[in-house]
Order: C-alpha cells, then sequence, then structure tokens
C-alpha cells in the first residue's frame, strides 16, 4: 500500500498528494495489471515515474480517455465522473511531468539537407541545383526529418557541404563574358539512329498524315521452319538499307512506337547540350490503337514522357522533364522550358504503351499482325540556352556587375580551374558540332577586381545579410576579407579567393543553423522554412525588420503571401513526404507478375496525388473530415482508370468530383498509403493499422516486444494474412495490442499492394482464372485466391462491416483528426517534439477553427499564431 | 609567414609511422566486415540439427577449417525489419522507432584503436543501387552513419594513384585553401562558444568539434600527400555501369579490399552488398531481388533468390580463396585478418531480425565448427564482437549490449 502510494505520488514530480488516481486504479485496472498478474506486460503496481515512465503514462492516461481501458467487457465499469476526475487528475501531473522534461531552450537547429540545398538555390538564384545526393542522411524523430534532435553534425556533415557547395558555385559562376550562343533546332524522329534500328526491325511504324508511310512499309510475319521468331528474317537487310537511305533517314514523317523503352535510352532525342542552361523543349505528339496495320482511333489519350539521362547513366531510369498528353488520332504540341546540365541526353518514352515481355519485332505476324495501343512523335525542338540576362543572376549574386575578363597569364597568380568544352555522344545531330572552333576553344576569361578588398567588401555587405538571413554588422564582414587577403597573398586569382570566401560563409555556423524565434527575424526565418522548405525573401525580412511580423494581422497576410507564392509548393510535397511517410512510396517495387498494372504512368499519378490533395485542403481551407472523406480526388486519366473512375483524359493531375459513397479521394483510399504500407507482394493490416494510428490520429503504436515471431507471409493462395494474424492474436501477449492496431488494418484490406480495389486476394498459386484476363492491355498471370475480409472492430467496442464504414467512423471524430493533423504540422514548423504539455494548446487552437468544421487553412494560421510557433521559450 | 602557410610548408614533416619495413615482423591485426542487407533463407543457410553442413555451408566447403558458423544470435533491441541493417556492427536498440539513436560500431572503435598508423582509418565500400537501408554499417561516436564508397575506379584512385605533379600542386592548395577556411571558422568558434544556452552550446560544440577534426585530417591528409602512395600490380579497374552485375561487383571490390589490407592502406574495411533494386545476371534470375525475398513461399520464387544467394557466397567463397593465397609474414593475409559475413535479417519473407545468418573466417581463431545457441532467447551478437575485439587487441570488457565474450569461440 504504502509502496503504490509512494509510486503515485512520485509520478508527477510536481504533486504529492490527491489519491483519486490511486483509488481508481486499485478499483478498476489491478485486476489485470498488477504484479502478479500483469496483463500484456503491464504491472501498474511496480509502475515507476522516471522520464521513461511517462511515456507509459501517457498510454494509460490515453487508453481510459480514449475509452479503451477498462475493457468493455469488464463487468464493473468507472462512473463517468469518476473517470473524469481520473483523467483530469492524471492530466495535470503528466503536464507537469512532461513540462519538466522538455525544458525550455531556445532550440538552434541545423538546416536539413533538403532546405541546404533549397537555401543555396534561392541565394544563388539557381533555377536547378541537385545536391541531396551528395549530402549524409538527415536523423528521424517521429518520422520527421527537421526535429532538432535528430539533426546532428560530424566532419563528414562538414566536409559533404563543402563539396556540395564547389557543385553549386560551379553552376552559378559566369566563366565567359557573353552568353553561349542559342542552339534552335527541330529534329524528326525517323532519321534518328536509336529510332532507324526499331523502324528496321518493326517495333516502330513509319507514319505519314496518320497513315502508314509507303516509303517504309509496315513490316510483317516470318516464322523459320521449326516456327522461331526473332529481329531476323530475309526482309531484315533490305529494310536496314531503306531506312538509311533519304527517303526515310530525310524524311519528315512522324515515327509510330508500339513498344515502349526498356532499357532507358531506347526512344533517345540524340541531343544533350554543351552548356547547362534553360532550354525550351517542344514536340508534338498522338496517340492512336494500332490494328489491321495501321492506326485507329483509341478513345482516350495516350501519354508520353521527357526524360533526362545524366552521362553515363543512360541505361538508368533518368530524371523525368515533363509528361504530355497524346490524343487519339490528332497531333497536340507541348512545349515546357526546363534546366539541363551540360551533357545530359533528351529521351522519349510512349509510357502508356504496355511492355508484355517481347519486342513487337519478335512476335509471330509482327507489326502487320499486332494490336494495341502506340504513340507517335511527330517532331521536337530544342532551345537554347536561354539566357535573358548575362552574366546570370546566379553570377551577379556572387560577384554583382565586376568585369569578367580574358585572363593575364603572365603573373604567377594560378588561374582558375575549368572543364573543357567537349562533344557528346556519337550521333548526330551534336550540339557540338555546331560550335566554332572559337567557342569550342574559348579564351579563359575570370572576373576581375582592380581593388579586391574593396569590391569584396560590398559583395559581402549585399550577400551576408542574404546568406544569414539578418542584418550584418561591418565588424562581421571583417573575417571573410581577412581570409580573402590570406587567398589572395597564396596566390589565388581574384574569383578563386572569392569562393574560398563564399565556402567559409555557407559552412559558418550562421548559415547552417536556424535559430528558434527570439525575435520577430528569427520568427521569419522559421516561417520560411516551414512555409517555402527554404529561406525568407527580402519581402519577409523586411517586414521582421519593422518588427510587426509578430502582429497577428501582419502574420496572417505574410502566411497567405507565402502559401500563393510557388516556392510553397517545396512545403506541400516535403511536408506531405514526411507527415505520410511517402518517402517510402518507392521503398518496394510491385510483384510484376501480381500487379503488372503498376507501371511508371500510373506511379506518377499516385506519387503525385497525396501531395495535391494536402496542398488542395489546405489551399481551399477545407474542413478536417475531408482528409479521410473529401468528396473529390486529385485523379490523372491513367490513376482515375485505376480507381474505376471514368471520364478524366489527359496527363495533368487535376481535381474531379466524386460521388458521397466513393471511397477514394481521402487519405484512406490513395494508391500511394496502400503502397507504401505494402511490401510489394502482399498487405500488413499490422503495417497499415500502425499507419493509421500514427501519421492520421497521431496514437502511435507501441514496438513489437522483443523474440516474438513474425507472421511469414504467403501467396501461394492458401490462406490469407487475416487467417494468419488471427493465429497470432490468440497468444495473449500479443492480442491487446493487435486489438488496437489491426483494426484499420483490416478495413484497408480491401486495396491491394497497388491500392487497386479488391475482392478476393491475387495468387501466383492456386485459384481461379480472373474475369479480367484477355480484356486489359497488360497481361493477366495471376489467379484469384480466397475472399477479403474487410471488417473489423475498434478498441472501443465499435464494429464496421467494410471499408466504407471504417472511413465513416474516422470521419465522424473530426476533432481528433484536426487535433493530429496540428500535432504533426507543429512538429514540421517548429522542429520540436510534441509533448504532452502541448496538447492543452493544441485542444485551443482546435477549438478556434470549430465554426468551419476546423479548415485546415484555419488550422495552419491558428498553430502560427499560437505559443507553440511564435515563442522561442517551448 | 602565417600559421597556415607554416603547417602548410611543415606538413610533409608532420609526424607518420615508419614504413613497415621489417620483414620478420607479424603484419598486422585486421577487420572486415561485410553485411548483406537482404539476408539469407535460413533453411539453406543454418545446418540442420545433427548435421554438420547445410546447402549454403556446401558452396564454402574447401574453406570449412577457416570459419566459424553462428545459429540463435542476434541484437537484443534490434527490430524494426530493414531498419536493423545501420544496426549489424553498433548494436543499437529499436532502429524502427522514432526516437532512436545509432551508436559507435565496431569497426569504427577498432578504427580508433588500430587505425592511426594508415592512411586510412577505415575504409567503408559499398556495391549498390541508388539509395536504401544499411548503405554503410559503419557509425561514429555521435551516431552517424559514415559515406561508403560505391565506385571501384574512385576507391583505387584513392588508395593507389599518385596524381601528377600538377595534380599535386593543386591538391596541396586545395588542402591549404581549405585549412584557411577552416582557420576562419575556428576562430568564430572562439566568439560564439561563449552562447548562453547550454542546448545550443551542446549543438554548436558538435559544430566546432567537427571543424577540428576536418582540421585534424587536413594535417594527416597533408603529410600522407607527400608520401608516395603504394604500386601494386592490379590496373585501374573500371566501374561497371549494370547494376544488375552485382556478382561482378562484388568480385571486384573484394579485390580492391585485399590490396588495401596487403599494402597496408588501411586495416578496417567494412562491406554492404545491397542487391535491392536489382535484377542480378545470374542465370535462371528474372525478377528484382527484394521482391524475391518477399517470396510469400512460393517454390518459384524461393528457387530464384537461392540462385542470387549462392552466387553471392560463391563470390565470397572467392574472396577466402584470394586472402588465403594471399602470402605474408609467418602465414597468408586470412590468417591475421577476421573476415565476418552475415546480416541483420534473419529472415526477409517473415522480416525477423532474430536468429540472424553469420560467419566469421580467418583472424586466428580455431574454426571448423557450428557454435548454436538458443533459437528462442538468442544470445546477444554483441558477444562475438567482444571476442572479435579482444582478438584485435583492443582492451574492452564490454561492447553495446554484451554480456560477455562468446562461449565456444577460441583463438
Amino acid at each position: 500500500m504504502s509502496l503504490r502510494f509512494a509510486i503515485l505520488t512520485s509520478l508527477a514530480g510536481a504533486l504529492a498528494s490527491a489519491a483519486e488516481p490511486r483509488v481508481f486504479l486499485e478499483k478498476h485496472c489491478y485486476e489485470c495489471h498488477d504484479k502478479e498478474t500483469k496483463k500484456g506486460g503491464l504491472d501498474l503496481e511496480s509502475l515507476g515515474s522516471e522520464k521513461k515512465q511517462l511515456d507509459h503514462w501517457i498510454k494509460i492516461h490515453d487508453a481510459v480517455a480514449d475509452g479503451e481501458m477498462p475493457p468493455a467487457k469488464k463487468k464493473t465499469q468507472p462512473t463517468a465522473s469518476e473517470k473524469a476526475a481520473f483523467v483530469a487528475e492524471l492530466d495535470t501531473r503528466l503536464t507537469a511531468a512532461s513540462t519538466a522534461a522538455h525544458p525550455a531552450g531556445t532550440q538552434l537547429r541545423r538546416l536539413t539537407r533538403q532546405e541546404f540545398e533549397n537555401s543555396l538555390k534561392d541565394l544563388l538564384a539557381l533555377p536547378r541545383l541537385d545536391i541531396t545526393g551528395m549530402l549524409l542522411a538527415d536523423g528521424r524523430v517521429s518520422g520527421y526529418d527537421k526535429i532538432a534532435s535528430g539533426l546532428d553534425l560530424s566532419p563528414g556533415h562538414l566536409a559533404a557541404y563543402q563539396e556540395a557547395i564547389e557543385k553549386a558555385l560551379d553552376i552559378a559562376i559566369a566563366t565567359q563574358s557573353t552568353a553561349p550562343r542559342v542552339y534552335n533546332k527541330r529534329i524528326y524522329p525517323a532519321g534518328l539512329f536509336k529510332f532507324g534500328g526499331n523502324l528496321s526491325h518493326g517495333q516502330y511504324v513509319l507514319l505519314k498524315d496518320k497513315q502508314p508511310d509507303p516509303a517504309l512499309p509496315v513490316r510483317g510475319g516470318f516464322e523459320d521452319k521449326k516456327g522461331h521468331v526473332g529481329f531476323e528474317g530475309p526482309d531484315l537487310k533490305d529494310r536496314g538499307a531503306l531506312v538509311k537511305s533519304p527517303a526515310v533517314a530525310k524524311s519528315q514523317s512522324a515515327v509510330g512506337l508500339l513498344n515502349p523503352n526498356l532499357a532507358g535510352y531506347e526512344a533517345a532525342m540524340n541531343v544533350a547540350p554543351i552548356f547547362a542552361g534553360n532550354y525550351r523543349l517542344r514536340l508534338s505528339v498522338w496517340g492512336f490503337r494500332w490494328a489491321n496495320g495501321r492506326p485507329n482511333p483509341c478513345g482516350a489519350p495516350q501519354a508520353a514522357v521527357l526524360r533526362a539521362h545524366e552521362e553515363g547513366k543512360q541505361q538508368e531510369g533518368g530524371r523525368l522533364l515533363s509528361a504530355f498528353t497524346a490524343p487519339s488520332m490528332e497531333s497536340k504540341e507541348g512545349e515546357i522550358v526546363t534546366w539541363l546540365d551540360a551533357h545530359e541526353s533528351i529521351v522519349f518514352d510512349p509510357v502508356s504503351v504496355p511492355w508484355n515481355g517481347l519486342r513487337i519485332g519478335q512476335v509471330a505476324g509482327r507489326a502487320a499482325k499486332h494490336v494495341g495501343p502506340g504513340v507517335a512523335l511527330d517532331w521536337f525542338e530544342i532551345e537554347g540556352p536561354l539566357n535573358p540576362v548575362w552574366p546570370p543572376i546566379s553570377h551577379t549574386r556572387l560577384f554583382g556587375q565586376l568585369p569578367i575578363k580574358p585572363f593575364i597569364a603572365e603573373s604567377d597568380i594560378v588561374p582558375p580551374r575549368r572543364e573543357k568544352i567537349r562533344s557528346f555522344g556519337g550521333y548526330l545531330p551534336s550540339m557540338y558540332l555546331d560550335l566554332t572552333a572559337a567557342e569550342r576553344t574559348p579564351k579563359l576569361e575570370t572576373v576581375s577586381s582592380e581593388q579586391p578588398l574593396e569590391d569584396a567588401r560590398k559583395l559581402l555587405a549585399d550577400f551576408l545579410p542574404h546568406a544569414f538571413r539578418r542584418d550584418v554588422t561591418a565588424s562581421e564582414i571583417e573575417p571573410y576579407l581577412k581570409l580573402l587577403q590570406t587567398r589572395i597573398d597564396g596566390k589565388d586569382c581574384f574569383e578563386d579567393a572569392m569562393r574560398r570566401v563564399y565556402v567559409a560563409i555557407l559552412t559558418s555556423p550562421e548559415f547552417l543553423f536556424l535559430p528558434a524565434p527570439a525575435d520577430d527575424t528569427a520568427l521569419a526565418t522559421r516561417l520560411a522554412y516551414w512555409l517555402w522548405n527554404g529561406p525568407p525573401d527580402d519581402a519577409l525580412l523586411a517586414v521582421a525588420r519593422d518588427r510587426s511580423l509578430h502582429r497577428p494581422e501582419i502574420l496572417r497576410n505574410q502566411i497567405d503571401r507565402l502559401l500563393s507564392d510557388p516556392r510553397s509548393e517545396r512545403f506541400y510535397q516535403d511536408f506531405a513526404r514526411q507527415w505520410l511517410e511517402l518517402g517510402r512510396l518507392d521503398e518496394t517495387n510491385p510483384d510484376p507478375l501480381l500487379y503488372p498494372e503498376y507501371r511508371f504512368l500510373l506511379g506518377q499519378g499516385v506519387a503525385n496525388e497525396t501531395p495535391s490533395f494536402v496542398r488542395e485542403l489546405i489551399t481551399k481551407d477545407l474542413p478536417a473530415r475531408s482528409l479521410v472523406k473529401p468528396g473529390f480526388a486529385m485523379l490523372t486519366q491513367r490513376l482515375a482508370e485505376h480507381y474505376g473512375i471514368a471520364g478524366v483524359t489527359g496527363v495533368e493531375q487535376r481535381k474531379v468530383a466524386l460521388p458521397a459513397e466513393s471511397l477514394r479521394g481521402g487519405l484512406l483510399g490513395q494508391a500511394s498509403i496502400h503502397k507504401l504500407t505494402a511490401n510489394g507482394t502482399t498487405t500488413s493490416p499490422v503495417k497499415r493499422g500502425v499507419w493509421v494510428s500514427d501519421r492520421l490520429l497521431d496514437s502511435p503504436a507501441p514496438p513489437p516486444p522483443p523474440g516474438i515471431s513474425a507472421v511469414d507471409p504467403d501467396t501461394r493462395g492458401t490462406t490469407t494474412i487475416r487467417e494468419q494474424l488471427n493465429k497470432h492474436r490468440t497468444d495473449p501477449n500479443c492480442a491487446a495490442c493487435h486489438a488496437k492496431i489491426d483494426a484499420p488494418g483490416f478495413a484497408l484490406e480491401a486495396f491491394d499492394p497497388v491500392g487497386g480495389l479488391r475482392s478476393r486476394y491475387r495468387s501466383n498459386g492456386q485459384g481461379d482464372l480472373p474475369p479480367e484476363k484477355g480484356q486489359t492491355v497488360w497481361k493477366v498471370d495471376y489467379k484469384l485466391g480466397p475472399s477479403v475480409d474487410a471488417s473489423g472492430e475498434l478498441r472501443d467496442g465499435r464494429a464496421f462491416r467494410d471499408t466504407s464504414a471504417f472511413v465513416d467512423l474516422i470521419a465522424a471524430d473530426d476533432e481528433k483528426l484536426a487535433r493530429a493533423f496540428v500535432a504533426h504540422l507543429a512538429r514540421y514548423a517548429t522542429g520540436s517534439e510534441v509533448s504532452f504539455a502541448d496538447r492543452a494548446e493544441i485542444r485551443r487552437i482546435v477549438a478556434q477553427t470549430k465554426a468551419n468544421g476546423y479548415g485546415l487553412r484555419s488550422l495552419l494560421h491558428a498553430l502560427a499564431q499560437s505559443p507553440l510557433f511564435i515563442s522561442h521559450s517551448r | 609567414m602565417n600559421r597556415r602557410d607554416f603547417l602548410f610548408a611543415a606538413g610533409a614533416c608532420l609526424a607518420l609511422p615508419a614504413l613497415a619495413k621489417a620483414a620478420d615482423k607479424l603484419p598486422p591485426k585486421r577487420l572486415v566486415a561485410i553485411h548483406v542487407p537482404l539476408g539469407m533463407m535460413p533453411y539453406y543457410f543454418f545446418p540442420k540439427a545433427g548435421e554438420a553442413s547445410s546447402p549454403y555451408l556446401d558452396l564454402l566447403a574447401k574453406h570449412r577449417d577457416q570459419f566459424t558458423t553462428f545459429a540463435g544470435l542476434s541484437h537484443p533491441g534490434v527490430d524494426g525489419n530493414h531498419h536493423a541493417g545501420q544496426c549489424f556492427l553498433s548494436g543499437a536498440p529499436h532502429p524502427g522507432q522514432p526516437t532512436f539513436r545509432n551508436s559507435l560500431s565496431l569497426d569504427q572503435l577498432i578504427a580508433e584503436k588500430i587505425g592511426e598508423d594508415t592512411r586510412f582509418a577505415s575504409l567503408g565500400v559499398a556495391v549498390r543501387q541508388g539509395e536504401h537501408y544499411a548503405d554503410s554499417v559503419a557509425v561514429s561516436r555521435s551516431g552517424v552513419t559514415l559515406p561508403s564508397e560505391a565506385s571501384a575506379e574512385k576507391l583505387y584512385r584513392r588508395l593507389f594513384v599518385a596524381g601528377t605533379p600538377e595534380e599535386k600542386a593543386a591538391t596541396m592548395r586545395r588542402i591549404a585553401a581549405g585549412g584557411s577556411v577552416l582557420d576562419l571558422l575556428l576562430d568564430k568558434a572562439k566568439r560564439l562558444e561563449k552562447s548562453s544556452d547550454p542546448q545550443d552550446r551542446a549543438r554548436l560544440d558538435q559544430y566546432f568539434q567537427s571543424i577540428r577534426e576536418l582540421e585534424t585530417r587536413l594535417q594527416r591528409n597533408l603529410a600522407w600527400e607527400n608520401r608516395p602512395k603504394p604500386k601494386v600490380d592490379h590496373p585501374m579497374p573500371k566501374d561497371i555501369a549494370d547494376a544488375n552485375e552485382v556478382v561482378a561487383r562484388s568480385r571486384l571490390m573484394f579485390d580492391l579490399v585485399r590490396l588495401a589490407l596487403q599494402t597496408d592502406s588501411t586495416r578496417v574495411v567494412t562491406l554492404s552488398l545491397s542487391t535491392f533494386s536489382v535484377v542480378p545476371h545470374v542465370p535462371g534470375v528474372k525478377n528484382e531481388t527484394h521482391g524475391l525475398t518477399h517470396h510469400g513461399n512460393e517454390p518459384d520464387k524461393i528457387a530464384e533468390l537461392r540462385k542470387i544467394e549462392e552466387a553471392q557466397l560463391a563470390v565470397f567463397g572467392e574472396m577466402l580463396a584470394a586472402f588465403r593465397d594471399t602470402r605474408e609474414t609467418g602465414g597468408n593475409l586470412l590468417d591475421r585478418t577476421q573476415v565476418l559475413y552475415g546480416s541483420c535479417l534473419g529472415n526477409a519473407n517473415s522480416h525477423s531480425n532474430q536468429n540472424l545468418p553469420l560467419i566469421l573466417a580467418g583472424g586466428g581463431f580455431r574454426h571448423g565448427q557450428n557454435l548454436s545457441f538458443d533459437t528462442v532467447n538468442n544470445t546477444p551478437l554483441a558477444n562475438l564482437y567482444l571476442s572479435m575485439l579482444q582478438n584485435l587487441g583492443v582492451e574492452a570488457d564490454k561492447f553495446a549490449t554484451s554480456t560477455g565474450t562468446l562461449r565456444g569461440l577460441r583463438s
């Protein structure tokens, strides 16, 4: 008795008396959770009060507050007032303990690697910068890489920063006094090397006026005596010659592609810029259904993409530049302006065309007999590098208007390092061939300064406040000038000496660390790294300089301004990635036999649905229940097909209204979530349940106890995961936690590992032939196994018969959804963990927005105005 | 002359260990730790009760007296399926949990103790495609995973290629210029370290420690830059662009690791051989490896995965043979080198982190046995690590979650 009393009184550390919790525990909990029984491993009698135990006590608090404990089947239940008193008392004690455990600190925090990249990109006005891959991965706390305690610094980090900064400076600095000449060319595909082979073999066809071009007949069938078909054939030599002849090679006819790219490089445009820069790319495409040896209308449009492949990595995936809609039998022009690095080669890919295991040229009957979708490319244009001003802004950020002059070699000054201008690839057209001799070997030029220290002082007076995101005193500039002098004494040229200065600035703690908002300037920084995932702009810093940013109306206006800026896209992407774990989306590849429909084009739609959904919710201030029941979905044509929603055409992700009963649209109906909580082959109700309680409800599930036997997944079609889990749950040690975890997971069993709706599990072993076999453009080789059961019961006793009923239960508690959203948003915005003591403030924030159903933008504004965000004392 | 220029000029004189010339002296002891993140299928790896070998161990039969296998070992509390890989050498518990912090890995502890005398205190090497779990298993004292080198060309350059005089001059200039930058940052330290908030000070401390450590490294680099790199009878390798060539890629890296040890360029190496996101060029294999590890007990997938794992073990066997065939004073390279091969996944299909597949070869242990422990309540893997530490001459009575040295393993 005295022992129990001692434990409980020391529980919160702060309060000593008040015996209510003890009475409640003795009366309602010890029956199962005493020293002897310790059901579920919980022994309340011996539970201590250390900081570690605080987490235990929070779980006890939540279990009683949420009605999970005491279990409903227990005969003697606490009265409502008994329960309320217990929860209130525990709440007070835990708040005190939590406040003591998380003392106020200013919480300086390092930039994440994504913030580092964005900071350099904005600071140097670079259209594109890709350096996160060079930097060490950030630690994660509660799924977020923005939390101060997870952001360590090591010599490895610093060395990597220096390398990444050098790369950014290479891109930023102009090495010539005049801009490179603009290359501008229209390319017809028939003459391209990579198209030639495919035209010969017959997986590509030459098309004129939307019909086969007589200049190159469609390739017909051939089988040898044994019935084998391959690329070879008696006609191949003649076709090869024909493809190389001017009639085809110089033809301006379109090329129809009946196969998608296999290796990354297949439909290469054979152009790679010699100079990095912005380029305008244009093309004309259309789609068709190939049958009877000619193009036919295909109904809904087809789709194609352009990718850029880094030099030496032509066989790898490449980076997506843009997707284009190819309407049925109707040429459509598309245009993008995009940054290309030097020697990145551009590749076309008809991504809506399925791959069924063989190239058309290898199949009996070949193109003449082939039936299936195709995409035609009329032409492609490239224009650039586009430099509306020279030197580019990136250069003037570093060197102002100092002249770029020939480097004078007579002194003992070491010249700046320069990459040689060189050709890329052996095939025509080559952008290198277009260059004059003088352009191929330009004379060595560099920024010149007559009075280096004075010029540097002016440059840094402008650069340092941007880099440090605050005003800078004259004395803060001095050490950098000293460094400049050291390097000039060491015979560095001005450009190189200044490069050292910039490396020093960008590895200084003032650049690498973000302060907590002790004043308006620091508040501006916190705000910008939240809503832009990058540094503040001049306008925001100007408001901070007036010391008015913290004023509610002004703060509100600035938030609206930030959210309407294109840079807010970085917030939506990054927040969705961290909050909803989208970073794990491509961790696994779906089994191609079980899920043949999951290819690149679908993957694109799946990956973009969730961030664009989050953006839509916040932009339109939609109510919290929209998280799971929005009444619309963000869809592309391919994603809509996947979801069985008609009437959506084209590659753009757009808002589509849905009927009230639709399972799609909300987070629980998005394929991204289904995929990242599966392993490509099977689904796990446990993983999905953990995701729902952790990410959607902010009520993290406890980790599995040590030494448990995990479920051994089985796709032979003889058993279901539910049957296997039920066995696992008969173990009383497992049952208690799994009763809480699994229910949402069972509800989501209606969705397969790629987010398709299913009533039966797909199987590679036993099962029935699926009705869709032969009806789809991809090959169906799987069978249909046991039936799916998506019913279940929540821990508090509420039962649901299917997914839809489960979603309704979740949507009904919109206040809880709102609280979870605010807690997640707060972690992202502040870089701090959300403690028990913060719960009261979160409730207050949420209560403010009750009138509009907890609008998500209203919640964001309320969080920004709350001490949770604005104050430094947490 | 300022401090930097002085150090720059004096760089050549900085104390470095004498080059090993004593032919009669025993070569140094070393560690090579190889992690295969996707593990091995337990039913082919572990010998059945009462049997001495297994289908997988049969592949290494000719080295049977040179290695020991272990059953019933794992890291206590190291769970989180694939997340566990990063703890292979550290044993830090609960890597999947939000509050996880990794801790010093076995190799880095050893590097602290025996890495001083070589050009590279340790080397981290990887065969991989893209970024995945456990691309490196080397973890610093502050819990940061250290980067690994995935390019054989770059590794070879770092180890063996002396630059042209111009390149060397450029490197020296770069080191000097880098030093100037560090000088500035160190000066800042003195002013900023007075920051009032203790939490902030801790963070800034980490920053300035890092700067100082870089400065020390710079000094070492400067000194090593003035010492010729070892000459080896091995041409400059060419990186294999096709990521599906995991076997050839592994072979290439194993070769370079052997050369690095032989030339005493380093004594501590970690290798991560990831088969994530690749369809290995192994006859009969058509599917991506990670997908295959979730085989759902389908016989076709198990058969394919077995081919991949066998190919990996075969090339590991080649490496053991090459180590054994490399003579050095008093024996061969394997005699003085502990080679650990294993995974933090006990069974990839069920994502279990218990009963890990492990092989320890060489290093002067008495091998040829299979040491079995309780497969329900596993013995800490750190016990094996403690035995390895002591064998390397590192004074320690505990490492990570160890409860003692490993019973049955004798030097």
